[in-house]
Order: C-alpha cells, then structure tokens, then sequence
C-alpha cells in the first residue's frame, strides 16, 4: 500500500525512472521560494495532518521571512518552542550587521551563526536528505529567497520506558533492558562501556522505514575482517521495510536452511557490552528492543547473564544442567518411543512390566501417542503465549485436563507418556535462549519419527547427522561448535564450565587478535 | 565470508582413524581363535600394521605428499596401467564399503532389529552417511572427533564399571602364551592382519587434505596404537568378565559381557550402550570407504564436485550389500575365507609394496637424472 502510494506520487512529479518506487528517488535541489519550498513539502509528505509550517520575521528589524517546519507527532514541542521559535524570536538577539536590508543569504548565515540554541544543526540542500531529516523528527528552517535550509535536532514522540527485561531475567544482576529506542539502547551499552575504542557506525536500511541501523564494537579488538564482513551484510540488504532484528538476522545469516539460529540475540545491555569487549559486533535496531550479536557460537545460546554474576560453582553446574535439559528436550520422547516399541530388553524388569501394564489399555502405537501429545502441548503453549490474559486461567483448567490424568483416565495415553511430555516440556522452557529452545522443540518430532520407524538406530544416525550439521555451520567465518571443533582447550573454562573470573585470562581467539583479556596470577591468596 | 580450502586437523584425523580402526571390531571379536591371547594377536597386528603403514604408505605420502593413492598410482606406473590400478582400488574399496555394511545389518539384524527388513537398516544408513559426506571432508573429520570423544566417554565408563562390579576376574585372562605363539600366527594369518590394520590403506586417499603442517605418519600411527590399545581393552572387558569359552562362542561378546555388569541394581542392561558404539564406529568405517570411493572416482573420471558422485555410489553400495550373498553364513565364509587372501593381501600389502619400490627407483633416476644435467 505504502509503497504504491509512494510511486504514483513521485511518479508524477520527478521523472520516475527509478523504477523501485522507494522513497529516495532524486528529487534534486531546494527551491529559491520560501511558498514553493512549502507547497512541495506539503504535496511530498502526503498533506499529512501533523506537518507543522510556522511562518514568522526575524525580530531584528529585518524583513525577512523564515518558516520553521516539522511533524508534530514525532517532535519534542517543547524543544521547538523552547530552543527553536523562542530564540528565533528572541527580543535579545545580537543586531545583524548590515542593518534593515540583509540579503536572504546573510540572514541564514545569521540564523546559523547566531540564533539557534539548539545543539545539533545542519544545513542541507537537497529534497531527499531534507524530507528524510523532517520524517526522523526534526524541524526545518527555511528562509525565503535562499536554496538552503536548517535542519534542528528536536527528535522526540513517545516512548517506553526503560524497563526490566522480560525474556531474559536475572535474580542478580542489572535490571535495565532495551527499548525501543535505538539512542536510548546505545547510551544504555555505552554508559557499560566508557572507552574511547568503543566503535559504533549507523546506517539505514529499509527503501520505505529507513530504520536507523547500528553497529557497535570495540576498536582494538574486533578482528577487522569481521566487522567489514558486518558491515558489507548490512549494506547489501536492499529491502522496503525493517521493523524488528529478526528482519536482518535472515538477511545476514550464514545459512538459511539451518534449524539452528548462528546470531545470538538479547534484550541486555550487559549481556551487549560482555559480548563486545569479547571482540564480538553488535548490531542494535531501531524500534525494537532485541538486539544482535555477531559471531555467535554454541555456547552462547547456554550461557545466561547470571552465571557470571553468581557464583562460579553455581554458575558451572546451572550450565551443566541447561546442557542436560536441551538434551532431554531433544531426545526425551524418542528414547520413550524406541524402548517401549523396540528395545523393551533395555530396561530394568520391573519397570518394564510396569511400562506394559500402563500401556496395556492403549490402542496406538507408541509413535502415535507421543505425537498425539506432543501436539497437544505445543497448542496448549500456543494459546498460552497468544492468549489475551483476562482469559489465560481457562488455559491452564482445560490445559490440566488434557495432559493430565483424565487423558489418561480415557486411555488414549499412558501415565508414563504424560510424565515424558511434561519433563520435556520443563526441560524446554530451562534453555536460556528462546531461539534456540524452538530449535530443539522442532527437531524433537523429527527425532520421534526416527526413534518409531528404527528404535536407538535411528535416534544414533539422527545424532550423527545432526552433529555433522553443527559442524558445517558457521558465523561469520566462525565454527558454530567452537571451541569443541575446531578444538581449543584453553577456552573451555568458560564453556560446559564457568571458570572463576581471575582465572579466564584470555579472550576467545576467534573474534579477535588481542587475547589478552587481564593480567595472570590474581588468584586471591588464602 | 571467502570459502577456505578443506583441510583435516591432526586431532581430527587421530579421532577419525581411531573411530575406523574400532569400527565393527570393537563388537567382533578379533583373533579370538587364539583364546586368551586374543589381545596379543591384536597388538602384534597393530604392531605390523603400523610398521607397514610408516614404511610403505607413509614411503608413498612422503613421495607424493599432496597427491591420493589413485593419483600417484599413474605418476608410478604410468597413465593406462595406473588409471587401470586406480580402477580397481574403486571397486575395491566399493566392495569393502558394501561389505562392512553387510556386516553391520548384520550384525544389527542379530542384535537388536531381528524384524526389521535388511533394506530399511541398509538405506537409513547410507542416507545418513551420504549426507555427512556431502557436507565435506573437513565436517567429516571434526564429526568424527566429536563422537570419538563419545566413545572414549564409553569406554571409559566400561572400564570404570568393570572395575567396581565383582562379575570380572582378571585371572581368566592368564596364561599369557599358554600354547606359545603358534595360535597367534594362525589367527593372525591373514585376518587378524587385514582387519583392522591393514584397511588403513584406505586412509592414503585422505591424508593429502591434513594441513601440511603436521606428520602425517606420527598421527596415523598413533591412532592406529590408540585404537589397538582400546581394542586389547575390550577384549580383556570379555574375558574376565565372561571367561574364554563364553567369550570365544559368544557371537558379539561385548554384548553379552556388558548385559552381566550391573552396579547396585541401578546401572544395568548396558547392552545399549554397545549398539551406540557399534552403531557409531560402523558408520565412520563404512562412510570412510564410501568416501575413499567417491574421491577415487572423482578423481578417475575427472569429476570437479565429488558431492555429485555421493548418490549413484551410494546405491551401488547399498544393491551390493544386498546382493553380496545369499545369508549370513555365506557372507561370512567368503569374508574370512576368501577375501582375506585374493583382495586383502595383494591390495593392501604386495601393491602398495610394489608401488613403493618402484616410486623410490623412480624417483632414483630422475634424481640422478637431474644431477647428472645439471
């Protein structure tokens, strides 16, 4: 819609061979005319209601006319009235030089030089950087009789406030997260960070959003090659719209076909500002408060901001059992499904004549009733997540009702199968990272289909492949599997394991050259 | 990012080749003809394979160090003769890959899956192994590595719980050399040489892709006693825990020693462990002559991507595996009977000998050659 509304507007009135219809087609140079200047302005930004033209005379005894223009909905007025029109009109304003006839150009010059008290201005010349600074919220000076105009910084319009992360909580440690604010997200990760070497470039993608995209890193220690790779991805995305990472994350991502995300995302500075001083890139998007983190490795999806700000002993073993759970949840109802419908000989009597019983009553195979199950579930943690809360209690009664015992009550399930589906389903929600947790919610089912037609050996065929997978993946030239392939013992102290501070002494040396991360011996002396 | 040339890790190619020298063997008993000196029989095998393979393939890398053995084959003895003897080595290491995948359905059929069609448990496993393949050499590799540090897990805890559980004796394994050493000759002679030991010959098609920083011949030659030396440990795990008439009539001893042990009521019927690395092992050994054979004839009939070549192979190998014999008893007369002495001796020991005295004359005269012109 956007876009077509776009295209027979300029159409119209440029030439139009551009072909795309963006919104940055060349437009060329400012008016002379202050009028014809705010007739093209009003007719390019679709007569919008909220566009602002304040026309006025410089107070000094001049007679030249100035109009201040921007968009209401996106400005601070109070920055207008206060630092644009007040000091405009000021009564106290230094006396221009050439009094009562300066010519248009002397009055801008004048307007630049002495009249603003707003930090940020710019002069610009031309239609599609001009429409593009009043879209992003600033307010524009033209004076009549010159081709140049002012743009002001008066960026403003609501936003959320800044906020306890809601994906990724911390008992301890830092309790701000992003919003959706890209200037606010970058003050929250350089306020972390108060290096000089802290790098950071923006640009813009998206024909029709023009989302400010940013990219942050640190100077000295991100490897060189990875960053140009970054920023060549970034700039190749030639696309109308960017309204969430998710956006450019496929667009950069080493390999599409892979179940498994190869970019970390979060919504913590903290877990931002750990990643960059590790020689990682951050990519931060404007209007939404998840950002990017490139090259992303295994390990990261298992690590939480906590492990390192509690104790290492906790930490260590917190990392150890996410490992297990991720294991559960991708092999917990295939190992059901293998031993009760091929290796019954595997297990311990007892139980096995326990299996039996409850499954006597049964009529589908195994398979059948995990799926059945497994279904079931993951519609239930659907509605759930989708669910408008006042109704959210309806979920957990019928919820109860279907995994529970009147299930098997009904003998469409076994007891056990119920058991199965909810330690994987707990196992699932202990993986840290979201992305990765559906990952293996997907794969579960393949593992189950493996596990029904050939028992163990399809599960062990379905693990080689899967490794093999793993192993072929990579990000931004970093193996997916590091440091366990290629093998690199010394950075397993943070890895299945979280070694205490003093003891990780080096940074990881893929991502970068300078591994020197503090000096060696501040082990505290007992 | 720019695509890097694939190359294979020292440690990668020590997990690889060990994960080959365990697969199937591990299950198998190897030189149990030869009672309690089973392990001996292994050890001397591994000590002859290790000797040929740093004299003559290692000889023959030295030669040609970037080169496969179906290349520098045509470099030694010519282009018709060479292409001719490359040839062969393709169907060769196409009917070994055929052959250990008869032995695994085999073996699974007897283990565990007695219902379940060979066909299903032949396709499943060459589609898993054609899509490791067609991931890449250097994926292989690090595959590899991963599982071989799985089955040193296992093995690890193998031994671990035959030490605490009471089920294992280790007097059984005495007398060392009770006969002398005439039944470890005669189990040696020729199978316990050619399997495992002497199927390292196959490993010449890969060695060209380790990173040339690294010895070649030390890291192969130290997996190959690695693996011997978790080999000797099975064996030991069967005798004293099932004594050596058990173990020698048992047809998968390891099975039926794991399924004894037990720890305190709760660790027990490990039976499943032995399937993961019978499971584990076979794969790497029949994917490693499967892809011995797609790089041989890639490399015969000038085939750029060899991942082209991982479908029609894989089906070859797959019909012939079926087709190899009639039943199991068939399959295993000619495995021990006739194989061992018309394609494993020439091929693995009296050509690469050949090729080897040849090549160093070879390159004799053309050093010769060269000093005497200039």
């Amino acid at each position: 819609m956007i876009k077509r509304s776009t295209r027979s507007k300029s159409g119209g009135k440029d030439n139009g061979n551009s072909g795309s219809g963006n919104l940055s087609v060349p437009r060329g140079h400012l008016e002379t005319g202050l009028n014809d200047n705010i007739d093209r302005i009003r007719s390019e930004v679709a007569a919008s209601p909220d566009l602002i033209v304040r026309r006025f005379t410089l107070r000094t005894g001049q007679k030249q006319h100035v109009a201040a223009i921007y968009l209401e909905t996106i400005t601070d007025k109070e920055m207008v009235n206060e630092f644009v029109m007040r000091s405009l009109m000021s009564p106290f304003l230094p006396e221009m030089p050439p009094e009562n006839d300066a010519s248009p150009e002397e009055a801008f010059k004048y307007i630049c030089d002495n009249a603003l008290t707003v930090g940020q201005v710019e002069v610009l010349d031309n239609w599609t950087t001009m429409l593009l600074e009043l879209l992003t919220g600033k307010t524009l000076l033209f004076v009549d009789g010159w081709d140049q105009c002012i743009s002001c910084s008066t960026i403003g319009g609501e936003t959320r406030a800044v906020s306890e992360a809601s994906t990724q909580v911390v008992i301890r440690g830092p309790k701000d997260s992003f919003n959706e604010s890209l200037p606010t997200n970058i003050a929250l990760v350089r306020r972390r960070i108060r290096s000089e070497k802290f790098g950071f470039e923006a640009i813009k993608i998206g024909k029709v959003t023009q989302t400010n995209v940013a990219m942050l890193y640190i100077e000295g220690i991100v490897k060189d090659e990875i960053k140009q790779e970054v920023r060549k991805r970034l700039e190749k995305i030639d696309t109308d719209a960017i309204l969430e990472s998710g956006y450019i994350e496929e667009f950069i991502e080493d390999n599409w076909s892979s179940p498994f995300p190869t970019i970390y995302n979060t919504e913590r500075p903290d877990v931002i500002a750990a990643n960059l001083i590790e020689g990682r890139v951050a990519i931060l998007v404007d209007g939404t408060p998840f950002a990017l983190i490139v090259p992303t490795i295994l390990p990261q999806f298992f690590a939480s901001a906590e492990d390192y700000y509690q104790r290492y002993d906790i930490g260590t073993f917190l990392r150890l059992l996410r490992y297990a759970a991720f294991i559960v949840s991708l092999f917990g109802p295939a190992v059901y499904i293998a031993l009760t419908s091929f290796h019954q000989e595997m297990l311990p009597t007892t139980l096995l004549i326990n299996l039996s019983g409850a499954r006597e009553g049964v009529p589908f195979p195994a398979l059948i009733e995990a799926f059945l199950m497994e279904l079931s579930f993951e519609i239930l943690r659907e509605a759930g997540v989708r669910m408008p809360r006042a109704v959210g209690q309806a979920v957990s009664i019928v919820g109860a009702l279907v995994l529970g015992e009147a299930a098997v009550q009904a003998g469409i399930v076994s007891p056990i199968m119920v058991i199965v589906v909810a330690i994987t389903a707990i196992a699932n929600f202990s993986i840290p990272a979201y992305n990765l947790a559906i990952t293996a919610r997907l794969l579960r089912f393949l593992f189950m289909i493996a596990a029904g037609m050939i028992g163990f050996y399809g599960i062990i065929l379905g693990l080689i492949m899967l490794v093999a997978h793993m192993n072929a993946l990579r990000s931004f030239g970093v193996s997916f599997l590091s440091p366990l392939v290629p093998f690199k013992f010394n950075q397993f102290k943070d890895f299945f394991v979280r070694l205490p501070h003093w003891s990780n002494t080096e940074r990881p040396d893929d991502m970068t050259d300078n591994t020197t991360r503090m000096a060696q011996g501040q082990k505290p002396q007992t | 990012m720019k695509k890097t040339i694939e190359y294979i890790g020292p440690i990668h190619l020590f997990a690889w080749i060990t994960l080959f020298q365990l697969g199937t063997a591990v299950v198998i008993p190897v030189g149990m003809d030869a009672k309690q000196d089973a392990w001996l029989v292994t050890l001397t095998g591994c000590l002859i394979g290790i000797l040929f393979f740093a004299i003559v393939s290692g000889g023959l890398y030295r030669l040609y160090p970037s080169l496969m053995f179906t290349t520098y084959t045509r470099r030694i003895i010519g282009p018709f003769l060479g292409w001719l003897l490359g040839f062969g080595y393709l169907l060769y290491f196409m009917y070994i890959a055929s052959r250990n995948t008869r032995d695994f359905i085999d073996l699974l059929t007897a283990a565990a899956y007695d219902a379940t069609p060979m066909f299903a448990l032949g396709v499943f496993m060459l589609i898993a192994v054609g899509y490791i393949i067609s991931l890449g050499i250097e994926v292989y590799a690090r595959t590899a590595f991963i599982f071989f540090l799985m089955c040193c897990g296992v093995f690890m805890f193998i031994i671990l719980l035959v030490i605490l559980s009471d089920l294992s004796d280790f007097h059984r394994i005495q007398p060392i050399l009770g006969e002398g050493w005439k039944p470890i000759w005669k189990a040696l002679l020729p199978t316990g040489l050619t399997f495992p030991f002497g199927e390292m010959i196959v490993m010449t098609m890969f060695l060209p892709y380790l990173n040339k920083k690294y010895k070649a011949v030390r890291i192969t030659t130290g997996a190959m006693a690695f693996s011997a030396v978790l080999l000797c440990i099975a064996t030991f795990v069967n005798i004293s825990v099932l004594g050596v008439e058990i173990a020698s009539r048992a047809t998968f001893p390891l099975f039926t020693s794991l399924s004894r042990l037990r720890l305190a009521e709760i660790v027990q019927r490990l039976d499943s462990v032995v399937l993961f690395l019978l499971i584990i092992t076979s794969f790497f050994k029949i994917g490693t002559f499967m892809f011995a054979s797609i790089l041989a004839a890639s490399d015969l009939f000038k085939v750029s991507n060899y991942k082209t070549l991982v479908m029609p192979i894989g089906v070859i190998v797959l019909l012939t595996s079926l087709t190899i014999a009639g039943n199991l008893t068939e399959h295993l007369k000619e495995g021990l009977k006739l194989v061992p002495y018309y394609m494993h001796l020439p091929l693995q020991f009296a050509i690469p000998i050949c090729l080897w005295l040849i090549g160093l004359i070879r390159r004799g005269i053309r050093n010769r050659r060269s000093a005497a012109s200039s």
